[in-house]
């Protein structure tokens, strides 16, 4: 055999076969991995300018809450039924809306999950079961009903998709105060936004009708030229609709925020795969230069001894 | 403390010099006689923080005004037009499906609104069909429950007849 | 506002509310009109539970907001 075809022997060992196959897979995976990144960049963009517009939504829709706040923030949650003898003027319910704003669709960090664990940490307090529960998303559904089937209300799905609207938000509530008439009074559990690095769970007590007619002292300064009952009475659910209202907005660049960390660290991970990988991919195609070089010579050097 | 609250509707247009007079009672640090307020819809923030002479806005009363005051107060709002009479003088009116006024200790006024619209963004003859048509409804409803919902649509399609202008 | 009629009928301000902002939005000129209606361009489920399994789906869109306005809901 001529020392041509020995090189190709060489060449075409099993060995070599072998290492070209790690090689061909490799760069598949360097290839599928760069796609990746490409893509989770392309998405991180996407959420980056998702949370900017998410951001200024939440600033504009934060008056709103503002007006019903400054007066009726005055009655909060330990003003409760047992601090007072005085009846209440209209029959009680005893029972308090939790409404929770999660979402439909998960990779959004902690939002949801802090959400669950504020209300069944609010649940496992409620012995004697006073609390209803409903939520705007999917994704606070499953956790709630699995432990605490019957004080699951309602579920938005697909709510508030493009955009929240005060229309749409209306008749989710009323779905929920039409269920529950002569509610206690009402939480609005929702992620509030700081920055894009920190939201953190808040809670906004709306209390009912009747509480706020046993503590209507607290408002004694502020007249009413109409039937004060009346209006107190549709105050208190416009409360709860505008209190949500900025709660959503809140939540929603909470999420947004979340969903660029995610696709942040998705990114990262992709980069960090991508260069292990680059480097496996160089050394093993070195490797490969190395042992053909050896196979090289020592053929080569068998061929001079043989001749 | 002289109370600025105004309650009747057409008289109030007229009055504006009987309420200037009012002003001058009103000490303020600052020395002007404005009212700040804020008016807001769920999805747009018209004026925040906003300096007006007054502003009159429709109550379950009758048409109420608020000047710059310590008068707290909660006000349920009806359908029917807010007039601001701004700083400089120019006169801006909207109408509204319904909200809440709230005037604080501090004197900072809120004005809560679902649906607010410069009044000339009213379609004098799509209120016109509405009155026409929801006041058949209201004639021919049998029952409590739909005389009560004719009864929502023909009020609202009065009070925005009245602001653009339509005969009943 | 002693008894408004609307509240004797069982609505509930959250409805009155909204019966009232859409007759509004139902009558303004175009292009407000327009502008007005992507208010209304929502489409969702609400479910109702019940003992923790689903019992009943109402789609909330705008065929339902113009349905409140003649109707009373039950």
């Amino acid at each position: 055999m001529n020392s041509a075809s020995k090189l190709f022997v060489a060449l075409a060992s099993p060995a070599n076969q072998r290492n070209m196959a790690t090689l061909k897979d490799l760069k598949i995976r360097l290839g599928t991995v760069k796609t990746i990144s490409k893509l989770t960049k392309t998405l991180h963009m996407v959420a980056s300018s998702k949370l900017r517009s998410a951001e200024k939504k939440a600033e504009e829709s934060g008056p709103f809450s503002v007006g019903p706040q400054k007066i009726l923030g005055a009655v909060t949650s330990s003003d409760a039924f047992n601090t007072t003898t005085e009846a209440p003027v209209e029959e009680r319910s005893g029972k308090q809306l939790l409404i929770a704003i999660t979402t439909d669709t998960g990779m959004c960090g902690p939002v949801n999950h802090q959400i669950i664990k504020t209300i069944k940490a609010l649940l496992k307090d409620d012995g004697k079961q006073e609390i209803l529960v409903s939520t705007t998303g999917l994704k606070g559904v499953a956790p709630i009903v699995a432990d605490y089937p019957n004080q699951f209300l309602i579920s938005g799905r697909d709510f508030g998709k493009a955009d929240y609207s005060f229309p749409e938000v209306l008749l989710f509530l009323n779905e929920i105060i039409s269920k529950v008439p002569n509610y206690d009074s009402a939480l609005v559990v929702y992620n509030k936004f700081k920055n894009a690095l920190s939201y953190n769970v808040d809670r906004q007590f709306i209390p009912g009708f009747n509480l706020l007619e046993l503590n209507r002292d607290k408002f004694y300064e502020y007249m009413t030229s109409e039937d004060r009952a009346a209006t107190m009475k549709d105050l208190s659910e416009f409360h709860l609709a505008s209190s949500f209202w900025t709660g959503l907005y809140q939540n929603r660049a909470s999420e947004m925020a979340a969903r660029m960390v995610a696709m942040d660290n998705a990114s990262k991970n992709g980069e960090s795969i991508s260069q292990a990988l680059g480097l496996q991919y160089n050394r093993a195609r070195q490797a490969m230069i190395t042992s053909e070089l050896i196979e090289i010579v020592s053929g080569a050097s068998a061929i001079e001894s043989s001749d | 403390m002289i109370r600025s609250i105004v309650k009747s509707t057409n008289t109030l247009l007229k009055s504006n010099v009987a309420i200037n007079s009012n002003k001058r009672f009103f000490a303020t640090e600052t020395g002007d006689d404005l009212l700040t307020f804020s008016l807001l819809s769920p999805h747009q923030t018209i004026y925040k923080d906003k300096k007006a002479q007054l502003v009159t806005l429709p109550g379950a009363k009758g048409i109420f005004g608020v000047a710059k005051n310590h008068v707290p107060r909660i006000a349920e709002l009806k359908p029917g037009v807010i007039q601001i009479n701004h700083e400089n003088g120019d006169l801006e009116k909207f109408f509204i499906s319904g909200g809440f006024a709230f005037v604080n200790p501090d004197a900072s006024c809120y004005i809560n609104t679902i649906e607010a619209v410069p009044v000339d963004q009213l379609d004098p003859n799509e209120v016109k069909n509405g009155l026409t048509r929801f006041t058949q409804l209201y004639n021919d409803a049998q029952d409590e429950n739909s005389k009560a919902i004719a009864l929502i649509g023909l009020e609202t399609h009065q009070q925005m007849a009245f602001a653009c202008g339509v005969s009943a | 506002m002693a008894g408004q009629y609307w509240r004797a009928a069982g609505i509930t301000y959250l409805q009155y509310a909204n019966i009232c902002g859409t007759h509004v939005r139902n009558c303004l000129k175009e292009p407000f009109k327009a502008v007005a209606k992507n208010r209304e361009g929502f489409i969702s489920n609400t479910v109702l539970y019940k003992n923790g399994k689903e019992a009943s789906t109402i789609v909330l869109n705008a065929e339902l907001l113009q349905k409140e306005v003649l109707t009373k809901k039950n």
